[in-house]
This record gives structure tokens, sequence and C-alpha cells, in this order.
């Protein structure tokens, strides 16, 4: 039973909740540092850091916390992961902190994480929370991979700083800023179009 | 009014709680961090001198030369300097470290920290890559950027040329990239000439000086 | 003082054109796809953002000296910082409301979208850093400067997206990609044509 759940809580993260692709959260990071595969995993890795601990956090201190202040309550919590974080990156993965930059801090108002502790931490256990957590971390992971791979390749050639196709000429606007936008595009309509497809196969049936 | 009292309450409590766990994190992780810092200079130090040599660190008064520089010595005779120096880049200053020798002959550089274009001018720590993603294994991997190689043996003393019309060094066959060291010329970055007219007009600028300085002593 | 000025002057260029907060930076794009379906909306969003981040940079700069800095305490700016635009944006909420009653009308609603704007809390960051055209650390002036500057670089952005949008209601898109997709096309078709803003320099 319980290995089912899991699967079904990981497609659920993955596939049919993906906060990026199906939801349009956070997307400010999951543009800026998909550059490339090494720095779309790590930010993909450091939000969900953040979203696992902050969500069961939240999920225990929910009781006695006034509606009222619920949100600046939220907030505090999810920065605190985001400043003990932010002290780690820099004193054991200092290059992650070089390339990630700005976007470490960031990750306190990334919405994903803020939409979470409301959507779900606040209303249930901590057990689940930390599932849902991880969840969700997953597939904005994922979607940073796929995002990151599409980008390195075309942008740069290589996946993980290996080259790929000999003789290939890559197209540099990829891993700059319209790339992004071109490369989000992209898949967004991917996965539109398949569920299109889905739904169609559905009907016929 | 409770309610005003308990909201402030909660709040408090929970910032409270915060800040002392943030600052907890912050006193494991302090010292850690500030070695980080230290080795990487260390390491950057290292990097531009040949291997086996005696690193001193010099601090001096004069106002034509840094505060702060380093020189290797091997077996007690002197093979040259190392100055941290800045230029500014296209978005904000490239710092990097440079070894030269009396004669001003570049002996190595290491890019420390830049705020360049990712994917333009972020290239100058970029190593160039002969490793497929097909056969990760066996092919010779070089660990040291292709752009910051290309300086070695350069002049510090005349200004350093930017050559345009070979395309980016790692390409280059021995012939040419000889030629470009006899012209004392270096190739750009394809799409960064700013980030590389940084490195090449900060080495004639300030190092040419610096050694001119210490040889005049 | 000229040298006060051009500085002031290319850190607004900068801001506007070259670093575009939204076409370069990559921040604030929630607001920039969730408030652009509309002309008049986008208008709106892009005033208040412009006001909260020009007086966020002022409050934060000065926070950042006289407390972050001077107790020796940088390593809590995020929480503090995030703090502070947060009930700052409350606080702008009731003063509007109470003394402009006609500007709380236009502004009131996207107001707290503002909190989670991650270009506000971006601009607070980028200010703790170190300027790329003086070399040296942000003044208070040139704070507050970059703050309105990239304030209207948003809006600039803003408001060009929701008048390419609201055409594009018109026009006949592929299915899979009406709605966010062909959002996400036409920003990057601007962030491409802002790249060639980024040859721009002045006073060298």
């Amino acid at each position: 039973m319980a290995s089912i759940r899991i699967v079904k809580e990981i497609k659920r993260g993955v596939i049919t909740e993906n906060p990026i692709l199906i939801l349009a959260l956070g997307l400010c990071p999951s543009l800026a540092v998909s550059t490339s595969v090494k720095n779309g995993l790590g930010m993909g890795l450091a939000a969900t850091f953040v979203l696992a601990f902050s969500n069961v956090i939240i999920s225990i201190i929910k009781g006695w916390i006034p509606d009222k202040v619920r949100i600046p309550c939220f907030i505090v919590v999810i920065a605190t992961f985001v400043s003990i974080l932010q002290l780690l990156i820099k004193a054991y993965v200092p290059l992650l902190d070089e390339q990630l930059g700005i976007f470490i801090p960031l990750i306190v108002v990334n919405c994903i994480i803020l939409g979470r502790a409301e959507a779900f931490a606040s209303k249930n256990n901590p057990v689940n929370s930390l599932i849902d957590g991880i969840v969700m971390g997953l597939g904005f992971t994922v979607s940073l991979l796929i995002l990151s791979c599409i980008r390195e390749f075309l942008g740069s050639n290589k996946l993980w700083d290996l080259l790929v196709i000999p003789g290939f000429k890559p197209m540099t606007a990829l891993v700059l800023a319209p790339g992004g936008f071109f490369a989000i595009a992209f898949v967004m309509g991917v996965v539109n179009w398949v569920s299109g497809w889905k739904k169609k196969e559905v009907k016929k049936a | 009014m409770v309610d005003m009292i308990k909201m402030i309450v909660a709040l408090t409590i929970v910032s409270a709680l915060a800040g002392l766990t943030i600052g907890a994190a912050y006193d494991k992780t302090a010292e850690q961090i500030a070695e980080q810092g230290e080795r990487a200079k260390r390491e950057a130090i290292k990097a531009v001198f040949p291997s086996g040599v005696t690193i001193k660190e010099e601090n001096v008064t004069n106002p034509a030369l840094p505060e702060k520089y380093w020189s290797a010595t091997s077996g007690g005779s002197l093979i040259g300097y190392a100055f941290e120096v800045s230029g500014k880049g296209y978005a904000g200053d490239i710092k990097f470290m440079v070894g030269v020798d009396q004669a001003g002959k570049i002996l190595g550089l290491t890019v420390m920290s830049h705020n360049e274009t990712p994917g333009l001018g972020s290239r100058i720590g970029e190593v160039a890559s002969t490793k497929y993603i097909w056969y990760p294994v066996g092919n010779d991997y070089p660990t040291e950027p292709w752009f910051t190689q290309q300086f070695k043996g350069l002049s510090s003393l005349k200004p350093i040329g930017i050559n345009k019309a070979h395309g980016e060094w790692h390409g280059l066959d021995e012939q040419k990239s000889a030629e470009l060291k006899n012209k004392n010329e270096v190739t750009a970055i394809t799409g960064s000439t700013i980030s590389t007219k940084a490195i090449t007009k900060t080495i004639s600028e300030k190092v040419g000086g610096y050694v001119k300085e210490l040889n005049a002593r | 003082m000229t040298n006060g000025l051009t500085g002031i002057i290319q850190i607004s260029i900068a801001a506007v054109l070259i670093q575009n907060f939204v076409l370069a930076r990559f921040l604030g794009l929630c607001p920039f796809f969730g408030v652009s379906k509309k002309l008049s909306s986008a208008t709106g969003m892009g005033m208040a953002v412009i006001f909260v981040m020009t007086v966020a940079s002022m409050f934060t700069w000065w926070i950042n000296k006289a407390i972050l800095i001077g107790m020796g305490v940088e390593y809590l700016r995020t929480i503090v910082f995030i703090l502070v635009i947060a009930s700052l944006v409350q606080l702008l909420e009731m003063v509007l409301q109470k003394f402009t009653p006609a500007l709380y009308d236009s502004l009131g609603i996207y107001l707290p979208l503002i909190t989670t704007n991650c270009a506000i809390l971006g601009v607070a960051i980028i200010n703790t850093g170190v300027n790329v055209f003086s070399g040296a650390e942000y003044s208070f002036v040139e704070s507050a400067v970059n703050g309105a500057a990239s304030g209207i670089g948003f809006t600039l952005a803003l408001v060009l997206m929701a008048g390419l949008r609201e055409r594009l209601e018109l026009a006949d898109i592929p299915k899979s990609l009406d709605g966010l997709p062909i959002a996400f096309i036409s920003a990057g078709l601007m962030a491409l044509a802002f790249l060639g803003f980024s040859g721009l320099s002045f006073f060298k």
C-alpha cells in the first residue's frame, strides 16, 4: 500500500501538479539558473531542501499561530531555512554560491514554497507535509532539469559540461535571457499538446 | 485587544526563534566560510606559479605597489611574483591573480571572481572540454581554462593585443598559437571582447608597472 | 558633483534598458505574466511596483548600513529584508487608504501581490552589493535611483507585454501554445530585442 501511495504522490508532484510546467509557479529561478544542468540541479535541490523543512515546521506550528499573522509567520520560517541553506552552501559548495548568486536568497519569495505552505502544510500533519514538500521539490527539480538540458545542449553543445555532438555549432542565444523564455514556451507547448492528445483518446473511448 | 496581543506574541516568538536558529547556524559555519575564501586564494596563488616553489606573502607600503603581493622562490633564487588585481568587465569587476617573473613574463593567470554574463563573458573561466558525453573516460581532460592558459609566456611589460582573425585559442594549431605568442596577442572570447579587454588592459596597466617598480628597487 | 550625476544616469539606463529586470535578469516574472493580460491593470501594477521599489530601496539601504553591518549581523539580511518589505507594503496600504483614497483605489489591489514579488527583494539585495559602474558600494541616492529605475524597467516591460497580449487575443494561435506558452515566446522576442541594448555604454 505504502509504495502505491508514494508512486501516486510522485506522479502528482512531477506530472499532474508540476509546479513550473502546469502551475507556472517559481518562474524566476527556473528561467534564470537553467543555463546549465549543474546549476539547474543545484537550484532544484536547494529549493527542495527549503520546501521540505519549512513544510514540516509550518505544519507543526500551525495550531498556535493566529490566523491573521499566518502569512508573515510562514515567511519567517521559510526565510530561516533559506538563510541556513545560504550559509551551508557558502561553507561547503562555494562554487554553487557563485553560480546561483542572488537566486539563493530569492528562494524566500519563490511562490512554490509559500504556496505549498498555505495550500498544504497549514492543513495537514507533519509527515504528509514532508512528503508533499519532497514531492513538489522533485517536480520543480525535474522541470529544471528538462529546461536546463535543452538550454545547455542547444546553447553550448554540452550536458553536465561534457560535449555532445562533434562539430555542432551551438546557438548562444539559448543560454542567454531570450533562450530561457523560448525553452519554457516550447516545453509547455509540448506538455499541452500531449495532454490535449490524451484527452482526445479518452473521448474516443 | 486580546487578539492583537496574541498576534504580536506569536510573531515575536517565531521571529526570535528564527533569529536564534540562524545565529546558531552562522556560528557553526563561520569558520568554514572564512576557510573557503582563504583556500580559494591560496589555490589561486599556487596555480599561477610553477609547482614546487616556496611562496611568501609580502606586505609593502609603496604607493606604486599593492599592499600585499606574493613572491615565489625555488632553492633560494627568486622565481617571480603574484599579484591580485581587478579590471572592469562587462558587469562589474573581474578579480584575478597573475603570476609574473622578473622579466615581466606571465607565468600563470587565474580568474578568482567575476560577474559576467553566463554563456558569454563567464567563459573566461571555462575549461575547453574535449571530452564527449558518449565516451566520458579515456580522453585527456584539461583542467585549466583555455582562456587564461593562452596568457602564459606573454609579456606584461608590453600591451597585450587581441586577435580576432583566428577564432578561439583552444581551436588553434601549434603554428598559429606560436604566432600569437610572438605578437604578444590573445584571442578574444566570441561575443565578449569587453571581458577579454578587461584582463589584457589590467595586466599591461597594473601588473607591468608593478614589475618595473619591483625591479627598480 | 558631475561624477555623481553621471553615475546616476548610468544606473538608470542600465536598470531600464541594458539589465532590464524582467527581460535580462529574470526577476518579477510571476506578476509579469500574471498581470499582463490587460493594459489598464498592467499600468496600475507597474506604478505600484515603481513606488514600492523606490521606498523599499531607501529603507533597506538604511537598515543594511545602520543595523545589519553596524551590528555585524549580515547573515540575517534575507530574513530582515523580507520582513521589512512585507511590513512596508502593509504600511503603505494603510497610509494610502487613509490619505489618498483615489490612489489607493487604483493601486490597492496590487499591493498585497507585491510582497512576494522577487523583484523587490532582488533590488534590495543588489543594492547591498557593488555598483558595477563606480566599483564602490551603492550610496543612498544611488540605491533609491536604482530602485526607481528598476521599477520603471519592470513597468516598461510589463506595459509592452500587455499591449502585445491584448493583440494576441485576436490572433489565431495553435491550440497547444495558447495562453502562457505564446506569452513566453513574445517575452523571448522582446528579450532578444532588449539584448540589442547590451552594447550601450556611456562616459567611457
